[in-house]
């Protein structure tokens, strides 16, 4: 009885799993295929669409790269290599920004009956469709001389997700039981020590998870990139966006090409932190 | 204060070292709201925009007072598509949460091919989600592959058109929007799910408690808080949707999926009246605190008789 | 450099594809010794000064003092020796950057070395996409940051330029520095034109390095077909050929839809625009004005709610998914052999009816496109052919810039009728040909078509002006939304366009009516003033 319930169980299981994955995938095969289609396949507003590339080629790669390829007869000044590495910086210093002051503000709020204002602010913060202020962030950006630099769009990265960081991990701190931070506590640790040393290790699944989500709100960033960047600091989104040509339109192939480069660093950190998450399973154990 | 360090109560200690702590945030804080609030309420009171052909401080020389906050209650493009995105939030939302939840409990325990299947359910949210809307849009074709697909599949010739007709836009959209963000729902669900104490699961289990009933006695009351957070970052985050939808349909056909995310970006870079989207931005920021303040209420309210829970 | 090679059009190719264009070229006048030309040495013909070498044919690009080039040349050295020059940044659209820095024809220098090889004043070209370009131009006017010297961007923005203040009157420049683009020999085909490319308000503001006057293309192939002719005379009654009138586009439309080949005209949001612009102008005689002369738009009149009606109708033949496709997949469409017709740039042949280097033709569609003249309305005897302008890239000095006299004298050199018919041929970027002396050089010919060239020559000359009064994006958002609305049914035309007029009287209020009549009746002395007979 028992183990046919795990049977069908098990079945049901792998058959959602199985059926999730693919339907999640379609999007994806897509775009990795069309990487490495010539410009003849790129597009399926005609009647004998491309699934798997008939003339694989290399072309799109090489035209971000380098700014040219055979089969296309335009070429482009600006390469993906310099977008790659402002995205890298940008987006990870941004990623620490958010963290650390998040997580710091977070563990006050949640301990110490301190900066009562914050939950409310800070989630202000992220209430508004950024469009909707960014031209006065624009001006005081240019004002500060931040605009095009890599340190400025960090700054604001650091500061739109700070919410996430925050809320994240207020609400993961509330739920860590207090028992053990007193015990620490009175065998003398300080009350800083406690938190470095007893807290936050405590919720480092959570953390992961932060780290990787604010990480891809800002790898993934547009609107705000497209205002503060001129030309120095370019990421790949808008990168990606200025891919057109008078010669194709949008040049979905090598959009396709960028888009495949810029999953590889989130999803490297989603496999690093994914073991952290198993880790994280200890977690509950420590809260008896 | 106290003169002496060494007379501090833990409790002294404690709030001198959560100042310290939340200090950065504050900074950032105001940093960000000061200058930024000021010019948003200032501007949104006059006609100034580029066109204006003067800096934004001499707003005042084209004052109009309340003209813009006025205009707000009239134009019904931007009351549509603030109906629009509540609509799109309030479907995509419970989908993504249903979704992620389902996928979450599957993944509490172990079994085989985990790890593969949890990175790439994890996926959708990698993709930069510019180039999904562009993938989506060449997917979403009449003679497409989701057409194709579909066809397949069903055995019927199926050729929906789906960017060009106004319902079916919407739905593409959200499917979109699910694909992209339902990795989202289930890591964090399953960060929650995993926090649920083993030994309480194996009391349960012992006391001869089945799955459903241990799922719905331990687990989520223990994951309250989770989901509501999870729901709130996903909600807010639907009502600023742009992106991907701006690439599948700008906002079209006609306004049919445009959003005020979207509405707002034609009103600022393409009509250019920014002091009309000053004022569209204070009034949904108004309008948003109301209901932030509200759900941290409520938020706080749900925290509390956990604790009240955990101490009994 | 030796990978470049295989990019270059090389003069193989272009022979290849040359000799229906060598027959065409003597039909309409162009002197066959330029196509024949012997191989030259490089450097420069006798009595020029400047210009680029190193390829047949090059000493037609060629100057000296007394022309417009030679003039600005002359004048940026002079500059620069009195250190009134620096680098001039220049923020160009992404799309058209490969004429500016590929080499063009084989041998050839880039645009861009010419120009600071003769005056040693470095050009720093920074591209964006089309896109991005106004809020970059628009962040840089309003935080005053200076970054770029030269702007460019689509021509129906210049008036909110102006407005911004973001740019520099050129009246100045232009007088002293005489540019040739309005010669009647050289330079645009009408004068009306030169007015319209270049001034706002009657003075110059900017420069036109594009023409993007829609112009019909069409499968040949398929009208030239003897089956087809035969059916379509037998249910319309006359013969399929190139149409004169909307009615007859339509039922040319018709005609192929029922066969399964769409219309791939673009009536999404932004692109259905510009047709919609064309017919609107056509529906009286000499011209149907946007707006009357006290400044009430005459979108909510009978003849605007008929145009509305038509533009809607076309859907009932347009390709399924022509709601929401953009530029990659219409011209896909044509290029795959898949389309019928539509009116849209004039670079479509450029791209799609060409040959790749090993000769082979590069789409199903090389050799299968022809191109007609735009359709009207007949009023009795007279035919109201009507085109338009939309969008074409322009270029505008930044009021900000350190240098504005040497960047302007930069643009005045590459949009001048010779370095500009050197650009325009250069398949790597957009920048379409509209001056005379465009038409008639070979190389644009080789990559443009000479038939297609003489079209577009005419086409211009039939060309309104779309809107770009201060304000223009709020105009052009506005309507196209209503348009959108009619097109999914969710309106009727005549309550879209009432809507759409509405909203037009709200953004002229707003900017001030008695300043937006002046502009409005100002520029109706840019519309065209050609009849056809019917």
């Amino acid at each position: 009885m028992m183990a046919g319930n795990r049977i069908s169980f098990e079945v049901m299981r792998y058959t959602f799993i199985i059926a999730a994955l693919a339907i999640f995938l379609i999007p994806i095969v897509w775009m990795t295929t069309l990487a490495f289609k010539p410009v003849a396949e790129w597009t399926t507003a005609i009647s004998e669409i491309t699934w798997l590339p008939k003339n694989p080629t290399l072309g799109n790669f090489e035209f971000i790269f380098t700014g040219q390829t055979d089969e296309l007869i335009i070429t482009m000044p600006n390469t993906a290599t310099m977008p790659i590495i402002a995205s890298l910086v940008i987006a990870s210093l941004g990623t620490l920004i958010a963290v650390v002051v998040g997580t710091l503000g977070a563990y006050g709020v949640s301990r110490f009956q301190v900066g009562n204002n914050l939950p409310l602010s800070v989630l202000q913060l992220r209430l508004f469709p950024p469009m909707a202020v960014m031209i006065p962030v624009m001006m005081m950006w240019s004002y500060l001389a931040l605009v095009d630099t890599f340190w400025g769009l960090s700054l604001i990265y650091g500061i739109v997700t700070l919410p996430f960081s925050f809320w994240l991990m207020k609400t993961f701190f509330d739920e860590v039981p207090r028992e053990i931070e007193e015990a620490a506590l009175v065998e003398g640790c300080s009350q800083w020590r406690v938190f470095y040393r007893v807290t936050l290790p405590m919720v480092k699944a959570p953390l992961a998870t932060t780290v990787l989500f604010v990480f891809i709100l800002n790898w993934s960033d547009y609107v705000i990139a497209l205002l503060l960047t001129r030309k120095d600091w370019v990421t790949i989104p808008v990168y990606m966006n200025s891919l057109n040509s008078a010669m194709t339109g949008e040049m979905y192939g090598s959009k396709a090409a960028i888009g495949l480069i810029a999953a590889i660093p989130p999803v490297v950190l989603g496999i690093i932190i994914q073991k952290h998450l198993v880790r994280g399973l200890t977690f509950g154990a420590l809260k008896q | 204060m106290a003169s002496n360090p060494q007379t501090l109560t833990l409790a002294q200690q404690g709030a001198k070292l959560g100042r310290w702590m939340t200090l950065p945030t504050q900074l950032l804080l105001v940093f960000i709201f000061a200058f930024p609030g000021l010019m948003i309420i200032y501007v949104s009171l006059s006609w100034w925009g580029p066109l204006e052909g003067v800096p934004w401080y001499y707003a005042y020389e084209s004052l109009n007072w309340f003209e813009n906050y006025i205009y707000l209650f009239e134009d019904e493009r931007l009351w549509g598509s603030i109906w629009r995105t509540l609509l799109i939030m309030l479907v995509v939302v419970p989908v993504e949460f249903f979704l992620g939840l389902g996928l979450a409990i599957l993944f509490v325990d172990n079994f085989t091919g985990k790890r593969v299947f949890y990175s790439i359910l994890l996926m959708p949210m990698m993709i930069v989600p510019a180039v999904a809307g562009y993938m989506f849009y060449i997917l979403f074709q009449s003679n497409g592959p989701v057409n194709q697909l579909l066809s397949l599949i069903t055995g019927f010739e199926i050729d929906i058109l789906w960017l060009s007709e106004t319902d079916n836009a919407f739905v593409a959209i959200m499917i979109a929007d699910i694909w992209q963000w339902t990795p989202l729902m289930f890591l964090i669900l399953l960060a929650g799910l995993l926090g649920v104490p083993e030994d309480q699961l194996k009391a349960a289990t012992l006391l001869g408690a089945n799955w459903g009933q241990k799922f719905l006695r331990i687990a989520l009351p223990k994951m309250r808080i989770v989901m509501i957070i999870a729901l709130v970052i996903r909600a807010v985050e639907a009502f600023k949707l742009f992106d991907v939808m701006y690439v599948m349909t700008k906002g079209g056909p006609g306004v049919a999926t445009e959003t005020i995310s979207v509405y707002v970006y034609k009103v600022t870079f393409m009509e250019l009246e920014w002091s009309y989207v000053s004022a569209i931005g204070f009034a949904i920021l108004m309008f948003l605190t109301a209901l932030g303040a509200i759900g941290i209420i409520i938020l706080s309210n749900a925290q509390k008789k956990r604790l009240a829970n955990v101490v009994d | 450099m030796a990978q470049r090679k295989g990019k270059r059009i090389t003069r193989r190719r272009a022979l290849k594809a040359g000799a229906q264009g060598l027959a065409l070229t003597s039909a309409i006048g162009i002197a066959p010794k330029y196509l024949i030309s012997p191989a030259r040495a490089t450097g420069l013909a006798s009595g020029m000064t400047g210009g680029p070498t190193g390829f047949d044919g090059a000493e037609r690009f060629q100057y000296n003092e007394g022309m417009s080039e030679g003039r600005a040349v002359e004048a940026a050295k002079k500059l620069k020796a009195d250190g009134k020059a620096g680098k001039i940044t220049f923020l160009l659209t992404q799309g058209a950057v490969g004429q500016f820095e590929q080499p063009f024809p084989d041998g050839a220098p880039t645009v861009r070395s010419v120009w600071e090889a003769e005056t040693g004043i470095p050009v720093e070209i920074i591209p964006a996409g089309e896109v991005e370009i106004i809020p970059k131009v628009m962040q840089d006017i309003t935080t005053g940051s200076g970054t770029y010297d030269i702007f460019t961007g689509p021509w129906n923005a210049v008036g909110d330029k102006v407005d911004a203040n973001g740019i520099v009157n050129l009246d100045e420049f232009v007088a002293k520095h005489r540019p040739d683009w309005g010669d009647s020999e050289r330079g645009t085909p009408t004068p009306e034109m030169e007015n319209l490319l270049y001034k706002y308000n009657g003075s110059y503001y900017t420069i036109s390095i594009d023409g993007d006057f829609q112009t019909w293309v069409y499968r040949k192939d398929l009208f030239e077909d003897s089956d087809n002719i035969k059916q379509f005379e037998d249910t319309y009654g006359w013969t399929l050929g190139h149409p004169r009138t909307w009615k007859e586009v339509d039922q040319i439309a018709e005609f192929f839809h029922g066969k399964g080949v769409p219309q791939c005209n673009l009536i999404g949001p932004f692109w259905g625009l510009a047709i919609f612009y064309a017919r609107f102008a056509g529906q009286d005689n000499p011209n149907f004005y946007y707006f009357d002369e006290e400044g009430n738009p005459n979108l909510d009149t009978d003849l605007g709610i008929k145009a509305l009606e038509e533009h809607v109708n076309l859907k009932n033949y347009s390709a399924r998914d022509a709601l929401s496709w953009s530029w990659a997949e219409a011209y896909g469409a044509m290029g795959q052999a898949e389309g019928l017709m539509m009116s849209t740039y004039t670079n479509l042949r450029k791209f799609n009816d060409r040959y790749n280097a090993d000769g082979t033709p590069a789409t199903p569609a090389t050799g299968k496109l022809g191109s007609f003249l735009p359709p009207g309305n007949t009023f009795g005897d007279d035919l109201i052919r009507r085109s338009c302008l939309y969008y074409n890239i322009n270029a505008e000095i930044s009021a900000q810039s350190e240098h504005a006299e040497a960047a302007y004298l930069f643009m005045q050199w590459a949009s001048s009728t010779r370095t500009f018919s050197w650009m325009s041929g250069n398949p790597g970027g957009y920048f379409d040909p509209f001056q005379k002396a465009n038409f008639a050089e070979p190389l644009v010919q080789q990559t443009y078509h000479a038939d297609h060239c003489a079209i577009i020559e005419e086409t211009i000359a039939r060309s309104a002006p779309t809107i770009n009064f201060a304000g223009q994006g709020a105009f052009d958002t506005k309507l196209d939304e209503q348009i959108q609305a009619a097109l999914v049914g969710d309106k009727t035309p005549a309550e879209a366009m009432k809507k759409a007029a509405k909203d037009w009287r709200r953004i002229i209020k707003k900017r001030g009516e008695t300043r937006m009549i002046d502009n409005m009746n100002k520029s109706r002395a840019n519309w065209p003033a050609i009849i056809d007979k019917a």
